[in-house]
């Protein structure tokens, strides 16, 4: 038989283990179940980002669809119904009215050359050679131009801050919302002022559109075509959409774009 | 990490006259091993409160209470002679670091687990502290009544408080290790 300080010397040994071997188990249960929370976690965000991928490409396919319907719709509403003058002009030549005759000719003359100067501004427009030879800013000044040639609009473009070079793609798709901003506000707006200001900041881009047209009510409308659209190309870029409307007060939109690494200040 | 190394430097230059027997006036060595804890406490609180995945504003409510703590204890130090073992002292101070260590793991699964933990040099080192600590406790506590009524557990006491000391180094050094290897 053990004395009794052995006993309690025993006790206390056995006591000091189940301590030590409580606190060993409180360390590897916190490794195992850190891990736990870890796998979980990393299996969820493998999900998001599946599903952002899928969303992107959508997204990206939707777009692409839309341009070839702008295309389409161009060419059918405005080169092809100069074109059918055109031909209705020649076919109903009549070469006995001498007089006319000179008159009909220049006619469908000038209303091919229209066509022709059309189809190239679309193939210049369409183009992303504008952008990757010349940069975002550079297209937008020619986009300007461009709509302020009728005389209808007068368009200011201003830039600030200090100016950075995107990634083709990036600028590419920025340009694409400028395009469909400006031409929704051609073709909807009513607006006879149209102020673009690009202003680069340190960690962002942000894009401001507004037009002094007539505006909409944004509860009934959000959902038009145009600004999903642009929204979705935003969203391509990580970026945000913001449209801001009342009837009768014009339309701001606003679009910021967060700087990723591929970015050089010049 | 940065200046972790210097804790086990210091730790061991203290334990240098003790482990070659010098002929040092044990008055003198008790009085270093105590006034050493301001040292010991206020290191591993910084360090632990450093670690603590939260916000710079919120680590402030942490200062706090490691400066509470660091008050005990120095009141303490005061209070007492300083030449004879204060293991209540010592019990202060290792509840204070194992309150912090808790922290610090149930603030790891606040966050979104992305640390390789077995990888990870702090959370080897706070698992050391917080295991050294959390025995200690209880042998500090008793310690006291020990000397006083069993003096035959003395022996067994200094003996688990070294091994304390020994695996909260082991796992300094694994901490250490990993260090070392993330910065390769």
């Amino acid at each position: 038989m053990l004395n009794s300080d052995s006993q309690s010397i025993i006790i206390f040994i056995i006591a000091c283990t189940i301590l030590i071997l409580l606190l060993t188990g409180f360390i590897a249960f916190i490794i195992y179940k850190y891990q736990q929370k870890q796998n979980a976690y990393f299996q969820t965000l493998e999900e998001i980002k599946i599903a952002h991928e899928n969303d992107m490409l959508k997204s990206k396919l939707e777009i692409q669809e839309q341009t070839f319907a702008n295309i389409s719709r161009e060419i059918h509403d405005n080169i092809g119904q100069k074109l059918t003058l055109a031909k209705l002009h020649l076919n109903t030549l009549n070469m006995m009215e001498k007089s006319k005759l000179a008159g009909q000719v220049n006619n469908a003359i000038n209303m091919i050359s229209e066509s022709i100067n059309d189809l190239s501004d679309i193939s210049r427009s369409m183009s992303s050679e504008i952008i990757l030879n010349n940069g975002f800013i550079k297209a937008l000044e020619f986009e300007v131009n461009q709509l302020n040639k009728p005389g209808i609009y007068s368009i200011k473009l201003k830039v600030t801050g200090e100016t950075v070079f995107l990634d083709a793609n990036t600028e590419l798709i920025l340009f694409r919302i400028t395009q469909e901003a400006l031409n929704n506000i051609v073709k909807h707006a009513n607006a006879s002022d149209i102020a673009i200001n690009l202003h680069y900041e340190k960690k962002q881009l942000s894009l401001q559109i507004t037009d002094n047209g007539k505006g909409f009510d944004q509860i009934n409308k959000m959902s038009g075509n145009g600004l999903t659209n642009m929204a979705k190309r935003a969203l391509v870029l990580n970026g945000l959409c913001e449209v801001i409307s009342k009837p009768g007060e014009g339309t701001t939109i606003e679009i910021v774009i967060p700087f990723y690494e591929n970015t050089t200040a010049i | 990490m940065k200046g972790f190394y210097l804790y086990p430097l210091i730790g061991v230059l203290l334990g240098v006259p003790i482990f070659f027997n010098m002929n040092f006036n044990l008055d003198f060595l008790m009085a270093v091993n105590n006034v050493s804890l301001i040292f010991h406490f206020s290191f591993l609180s910084y360090f632990i409160i450093r670690v603590i995945p939260v916000n710079a504003k919120s680590k402030i409510y942490f200062y706090l209470f490691s400066f509470v703590f660091l008050f005990l204890i120095i009141l303490g130090l005061v209070t007492n002679d300083i030449t004879k073992p204060l293991s209540h002292v010592f019990a202060i101070s290792s509840f204070g670091l194992t309150v912090l260590s808790l922290v610090y793991f149930y603030l790891l699964f606040e966050k979104n687990p992305i640390l390789k933990l077995l990888n990870e040099p702090s959370f080897w080192i706070i698992s050391g502290i917080f295991f050294a600590m959390s025995l200690y406790i209880p042998v500090a506590i008793s310690i006291g009544y020990v000397r006083n009524n069993a003096s035959f557990y003395l022996t067994i006491f200094s003996n688990v408080l070294m091994f304390c000391y020994g695996i909260m180094h082991l796992f300094f050094l694994k901490g250490i290790y990993c260090a070392l290897r993330m910065s390769h």
